[in-house]
């Protein structure tokens, strides 16, 4: 148990921001990220405790979130309308002179990707943002890499028309 | 905007990062997690545990050919259904007559007589009589109007018990013992009549209780009429005739009986 613990630790450590992010820029709030993002640990945990071993374990602690947030989405009653306009997104660096450059490109950038439909927001953060290689993302997505490439095509090229 | 101007833009939201202090904190918290044990989780997890402290006991178990895992809701059933009738019988014990819960407290009390010797029914039947008239007693002073019926219909039935069994009692001991608890049993009802229940006589039990006297008197004068005696028994006997011809039986066996212990002694 106790190895079980360190090599999961090891595991937390480095997913932690990546699965955060990634459920971010999906719910806009910094609150629900959070609670999303530990109950994707914590149901990663449940499950390397019993199974002892995995074979992909970002492509595996990716899915939990995706699962997550739809699930937060189908329980609201939501559709998935984000009010990209009034959520400010949360820089936790306390400089705040670099915050201030930075805030309003990163505002806009998260915005346009937010109005994109959540398969291509996906494909976009895990490739552009993750550094996920397309053969990944068609894996865990079970598509072929052809569909995931016309899949990324199309989500910049919408991208570039809404930030026209 | 070209794509490569675009894909850096993307990658700016590289910045958004979680809050450290958040970050340790479920750390800690995710690992802290313990899952709650339920009873069974914890009956199933000794099992084994058992089977290692005694390994031919698991040799011999004739349940060691079943998966106790897969009995895990059986076992949880059984011991649920077991609490809930231990609780009731513990509950039952403080039921007065109609109260919902008061044939549990009757079961009870009945399946005791099992273990009573038939020399001591009638002893076991006098106890119980007792216990409804301290029933009778509470009710009557808690005033517990609809309890009051079925408790006098409760004692009264008790004491037909003890006539019952006192009409067909040859032991001479044992209808002295009676007596004198059947004289206990009327002053106590007599005190709780003044408490305001209406019990009626007990007619049934007086005159069976007269009837064995009288039976068990004849017996005994005819008994030592056939002996000889000193001087003081004769005027013992004598007097104990008395008694018994004045009417007072009671006084009578009591001398007799009494008589009976000086003489064997």
């Amino acid at each position: 148990m106790a190895n079980q613990r360190k090599i999961f630790s090891s595991i937390y450590d480095k997913y932690v921001d990546k699965i955060y992010r990634f459920i971010f820029i999906k719910v806009s709030s910094q609150e629900i990220a959070e609670d999303l993002c530990s109950e994707t640990f914590l149901r990663g945990w449940q499950v390397f405790k019993e199974r002892r071993d995995i074979e992909n374990p970002p492509a595996f602690l990716y899915q939990i979130a995706r699962n997550l947030v739809i699930d937060h989405y189908r329980e609201k009653g939501k559709a998935k309308i984000v009010s990209a306009e009034y959520t400010q997104i949360t820089d936790p660096r306390t400089d705040l002179e670099e915050k201030a450059i930075s805030s309003s490109d990163l505002d806009n950038i998260r915005q346009a990707l937010a109005g994109l439909k959540e398969d291509y927001q996906t494909v976009v953060i895990w490739h552009y943002l993750d550094d996920l290689s397309v053969p990944e993302i068609a894996k865990i997505l079970d598509k072929s890499e052809g569909a995931v490439r016309v899949s990324l095509h199309r989500a910049l090229k919408t991208l570039k028309n809404n930030l026209g | 905007m070209t794509e490569a101007e675009l894909i850096k833009k993307i990658q700016e939201l590289k910045k958004i990062q979680p809050r450290k202090d958040w970050v340790l904190f479920t750390k800690s918290q995710i690992f802290s997690e313990k899952p709650k044990e339920s009873f069974a989780s914890v009956l199933t997890s000794l099992l084994p545990m058992v089977g290692k402290i005694f390994p031919m006991a698991q040799i011999f178990s004739p349940f060691r050919f079943l998966n106790f895992k897969n009995l895990k809701p059986v076992l949880v059933t059984l011991t649920s259904l077991f609490i809930l009738i231990s609780g009731a019988f513990i509950f039952a014990q403080n039921s007065l007559p109609g109260d919902l819960l008061y044939p549990v407290k009757k079961i009870t009390e009945r399946s005791q007589l099992v273990f009573v010797s038939e020399d001591n029914t009638i002893k076991f039947e006098l106890n119980i009589a007792e216990k409804r008239l301290d029933d009778l007693a509470k009710i009557a002073e808690k005033n517990s109007v609809k309890n009051l019926a079925p408790a006098i219909n409760e004692y009264k039935e008790s004491v037909s018990d003890v006539a019952k069994s006192l009409a067909v009692e040859n032991n001479k001991e044992v209808v002295k013992e009676i007596v004198s608890g059947v004289k206990k049993l009327e002053e106590k009802e007599q005190q709780v009549r003044t408490l305001g229940a209406v019990i009626g006589e007990n007619e049934e039990l007086g005159k069976a209780v007269a009837q064995k006297m009288v039976e068990t008197l004849e017996t005994l004068i005819k008994d030592l009429e056939g002996r000889t005696l000193t001087e003081d028994q004769q005027e013992d006997f004598a007097k104990a005739k008395e008694y018994f011809e004045a009417g007072d039986y009671n006084q009578a066996l009591i001398e007799l009986l009494n008589f009976g212990q000086e003489r064997e002694d």
